[in-house]
């Protein structure tokens, strides 16, 4: 079931050719390796652009984001 | 001959959603406009299977099967996934027209040798959505020589299929379709050639056009004559050469029936805002304004009745392009409706849309402290959001956001260089 959290997370990702690829993330203390970026997309927010990425990790799926303003990636929900 | 290509996403709005939460794969899955909407407006693959489509209730779903899951719609995250099927597309051919939100047509009559002929081409596009887009997203994909052609023959092996329809096998392909297969043959149409006893392609073919000019008038017959020899001349239209708009508007079903006045202002004015605010970020400003009410109540001569409509415009004699202009008009249209009963649909809309740079400037220094106002707020709901700021009469409401329809009736908006 779907439950939203929207909590900053620290990640690890790869910033390469104009893509940002996600490799794992830390929340409420514990180290997700992230096995599969099943799906992303972006959305505009006023001039701030969001993006979005489902991934798929050994705890579970989950939904990240990366505000690209701000420069900061949040746990938004968990799949 | 030309080769074009017709590219239609499967199960589009419900695909994306599988995709992009693994627990919904493989299960029966409906889309709908919001929580508590009632209809919905796509249905997975598994949901298809079962009966349940597009345009079924919640309620007809659920009588289906009870377990169906039920997601509210995403447009932002759509047209995300329709900006990377564009540009995956665009990567074989120049020529290609955005017809909807999930669906594109591409001429590769020219670029075709460079990868190996239209069906490797398919292929190569089909890959590309899986490993970019995702694995659960494909697209059906027809081939022919037109545009009406490559439509009818995408329908035809779904989902995931591709299919040709060539100069062999054009007739025994029509022949066998139902008449509003063709896109540009609607249920009225239908109705009316039912009426004449046709009832598919062939006797269409058939029936002199004299007979049918006796019927449906000067301009039909001929066309519907072109559409049963599957014939279409029609070009396609590049994103950069999307004809201008010639009006915006917007839409809003309410939840329920409503009585309350503060409710249906600040509803129409958010509408208002809007639709006009698309205007002026294309540069245009427009001369009618529309109003459109659904409910139920008494009619327009007092009798009692269960659901009616009234839509009004009013032309002027001047251009606009303010939120707060236009909603004026549009509350005073809503007062001369002298509307009884609940209200349960409004739109709005601006036409005769021209560009502002076409307009004589106003002089009067009471209209440039209006249009600064509006130029600084747009700036802040540019930077920070849409509504970020807005008219007071919609405080405490819960706001109405531009949304990306289907049918991609905004395009030239969407796709607007501004």
């Amino acid at each position: 079931m779907e439950v939203f959290i929207k909590e900053k997370i620290r990640v690890v990702s790869l910033f390469e050719a104009g893509k940002i690829k996600p490799l794992l993330f830390s929340w409420r203390k514990r180290l997700y390796k992230i096995i599969e970026v099943a799906f992303s997309y972006s959305k505009n927010l006023g001039q701030e652009k969001v993006f979005y990425f489902s991934v798929q990790t050994a705890g579970g799926n989950f939904e990240i984001s990366f505000n690209r303003e701000k420069f900061s990636w949040e746990m938004e929900r968990s799949l | 001959m030309q080769t074009i290509l017709h590219l239609d996403m499967d199960s589009f709005f419900a695909s994306v959603e599988q995709q992009a939460s693994p627990a919904l794969v493989g299960k029966p899955v409906g889309v709908i406009k919001g929580p508590g909407r009632t209809c919905l407006i796509a249905a997975s693959r598994e949901a298809k299977k079962l009966g349940i489509k597009t345009g079924t209730t919640t309620y007809e779903a659920k009588a289906i099967y009870p377990k169906i899951i039920l997601v509210p719609a995403d447009f932002d995250k759509y047209f995300s996934v329709t900006k990377k099927f564009i540009e995956i597309c665009s990567r074989y051919s120049p020529d290609l027209e955005v017809f909807s939100i999930d669906e594109l047509f591409l001429d590769i009559t020219r670029t075709q040798d460079l990868f190996g002929g239209p069906g490797e081409v398919c292929q190569k596009i089909k890959r590309a959505i899986k490993s970019e887009i995702g694995r659960y997203i494909t697209c059906s994909v027809g081939i022919s020589y037109n545009r009406l052609l490559a439509k009818l023959a995408s329908g035809i092996k779904k989902p995931d299929g591709v299919f040709e329809i060539t100069l062999a096998n054009r007739d025994e392909v029509l022949f066998s379709c139902e008449l509003t297969d063709v896109c540009g043959l609607g249920e009225r149409l239908k109705k009316k050639l039912f009426n004449l006893g046709i009832t598919n392609f062939k006797s269409l073919r058939e029936v002199p056009l004299g007979c049918l000019e006796a019927s449906l008038g000067p301009y039909w017959p001929k066309e519907l004559k072109k559409l049963s020899f599957g014939e279409d001349d029609s070009l396609l239209t590049r994103i950069g050469e999307t004809p201008a708009m010639k009006s915006v508007s917007r839409t809003y079903t309410l939840y329920e029936n409503t009585t309350d006045g503060e409710k249906i202002k600040a509803t129409l004015r958010n509408l208002c805002e809007e639709a006009v605010f698309k205007a002026r970020e294309m540069g245009m400003a427009g001369r009618i304004v529309g109003l459109g009410v659904r409910g139920s109540g008494r009619g327009v001569r007092g009798e009692k009745r269960e659901a009616r409509g009234d839509y009004r415009h009013k032309a002027l004699k001047h251009y606009l392009d303010s939120g707060k202009e236009v909603f004026e008009i549009v509350w005073r249209l809503f007062k001369e409706m002298d509307w009884e009963g609940g209200v349960r649909f409004l739109g709005i809309w601006l036409g005769d849309l021209r560009p502002k740079d076409e307009l004589t400037l106003s002089l009067l220094g009471e209209e440039k402290k209006e249009k600064d106002l509006i130029k600084a707020m747009d700036a802040v709901n540019k930077r920070f959001g849409e509504l970020t700021l807005y008219p007071a009469v919609m405080l405490g409401r819960s706001l109405l956001k531009s949304e990306v329809n289907g049918f991609l009736g905004d395009k030239s908006f969407r796709f607007s260089p501004v």
